[in-house]
């Protein structure tokens, strides 16, 4: 043989180790990821709020059938990244444990057993044989006690996040992130902050490209943020952009990577 | 117990007295028999209160989980069927209910379901030990054209009626709930003699 790839063959089953112990199909999982459309949760005192990319590519698509923040229970909701298709699986599952636990124990899901259970599945898909790992990545926000954040990988892992990013646009959203984020930062300007971290990802941020829903502790119900309150947001953006032309910082946010 | 359900154009009363009889003991006098499902459905219940109990928990997660997956709320229509189907898979170790569904989602709604899933939807309708005694009052006062208020009148001087002669009705107190377009109204009328 003339032409052996390095590792050849480590690749194929994702139950089978490569010799430096990574699990190729959970990594390449990571990379539809990364190529995937971004999604973005602030955290503030008395809620979090959620913000996504709308990739519509073309104006004969029906907007009211894209719609990608999805809602899991009245206090819950999940944005993807990733392959879409796998992501709706998982929230479909997220919607039935939901219910599952309020029939057994009559109260509302806490956020942490729906996403402990997401990230049982995902994990079960890494390691038993005749399955792919969901190429997905949800952010799961909501409240009980407190407002939470988290962040589900494609291997399992799971993390909680005051403002986090995934997608394509992870990297220039987080840089906005830690410069922007206080942990005093209020309901409006989380929500500007989690549309600006969003917008400067797009080369064209509209209204029409972007979803945002919030919830809050006083109502504990999910609300979508309406158009025209977007436009305000993303209008002030645009105009703070342009008034201070600050330069980007390329930051390369890959090393979180290793927590996985 | 007896419990009643009239459909009307404007809406669904669901009337029900409030007394648990345990054997031939009066338990107590202020207990619901009509439960809330949904913010537009409701349940009378009559029998086991265990297995009515279980059954409306199921019915709520079932509606709740309906509401979340097809982003629309499940019709009494859709939950009348549900129910019958969970009913009837029980067939030989079944639930000791008989329960009346009244809702009102896309258009009024009434249906009887007995313990192994007989599902009828019908207009006026009674379950319970009185029931006899409740079916005989709406059979002469119910008409197709009343107004909300009528049946509700009509419902409570059935399961009145029923209290006065079913030693296992309650003729103190009547839970009634109306379902109309607005939403679901509750309240309780007293008798004092």
């Amino acid at each position: 043989m003339a032409f052996v790839p390095p590792q050849a063959g480590y690749d194929r089953a994702i139950t089978v180790f490569s010799p430096d112990g990574r699990l190729f199909q959970v990594n390449y999982a990571r990379e539809a990821v990364k190529r995937g459309a971004t999604a973005v949760g602030v955290k503030w005192k008395d809620g979090v709020v959620l913000a996504v990319e709308k990739r519509i590519t073309s104006k004969l698509i029906e907007p009211s059938s894209y719609e990608k923040i999805f809602l899991i229970d009245d206090h819950i909701a999940a944005a993807p990244s990733g392959i879409i298709a796998d992501a709706r699986v998982l929230v479909d599952r997220a919607r039935l444990e939901a219910q599952i636990y309020r029939l057994t124990y009559g109260e509302p899901v806490p956020l942490t057993v729906l996403v402990k259970k997401i990230c049982d599945l995902k994990q079960a898909h890494t390691q038993y044989g005749g399955v792919r790992p969901f190429g997905a990545a949800l952010l799961m926000a909501g409240v009980n006690e407190k407002p939470e954040l988290f962040e589900t990988d494609p291997s399992g892992a799971y993390f909680e996040w005051k403002a986090v990013a995934i997608g394509s646009g992870r990297n220039t959203a987080m840089a906005i992130f830690e410069e922007h984020y206080r942990d005093d930062i209020g309901k409006d300007d989380a929500i500007k902050l989690a549309i600006l971290a969003l917008a400067k990802t797009l080369e064209e941020p509209t209204a029409e490209g972007i979803e945002v829903a919030y919830i809050t502790m006083d109502e504990k119900r999910w609300k979508k943020l309406p158009r025209e309150e977007l436009e305000k947001y993303i209008n002030e953006i645009l105009q703070e952009v342009k008034e201070e032309e600050v330069e980007e910082k390329q930051e390369d946010y890959s090393e979180l990577d290793q927590n996985y | 117990t007896t419990t009643v359900g009239i459909r009307t154009k404007e809406g669904v009363v669901l009337a029900a007295d409030t007394q648990a009889s345990l054997d031939h003991m009066v338990e107590t006098l202020n207990i619901r028999k009509i439960l809330p499902i949904t913010d537009r459905i409701a349940i009378t219940t009559a029998g086991s209160v265990g297995d009515v109990q279980a059954l409306a928990r199921m019915l709520e997660a079932e509606a709740r989980y309906y509401q979340f997956t097809w982003g629309r709320p499940m019709t009494a229509k859709a939950m009348a069927h549900l129910l019958s189907n969970i009913l009837n898979e029980n067939k030989w170790f079944p639930y000791m209910v008989q329960i009346i569904i009244g809702g009102y989602v896309e258009e009024p709604t009434l249906a009887n379901l007995d313990p192994l899933g007989g599902l009828i939807f019908d207009d006026y309708t009674a379950t319970g030990s009185g029931s006899p005694f409740a079916i005989a009052v709406l059979e002469d006062g119910f008409r197709k054209d009343m107004s909300l208020e009528e049946a509700k009148e009509l419902a409570v001087r059935a399961v009145r009626t029923a209290g006065k002669r079913d030693v296992y009705t309650g003729d103190r107190k009547v839970q009634v709930v109306v379902i109309s377009k607005d939403g679901m109204k509750e309240e309780f009328v007293e008798f004092k003699e």
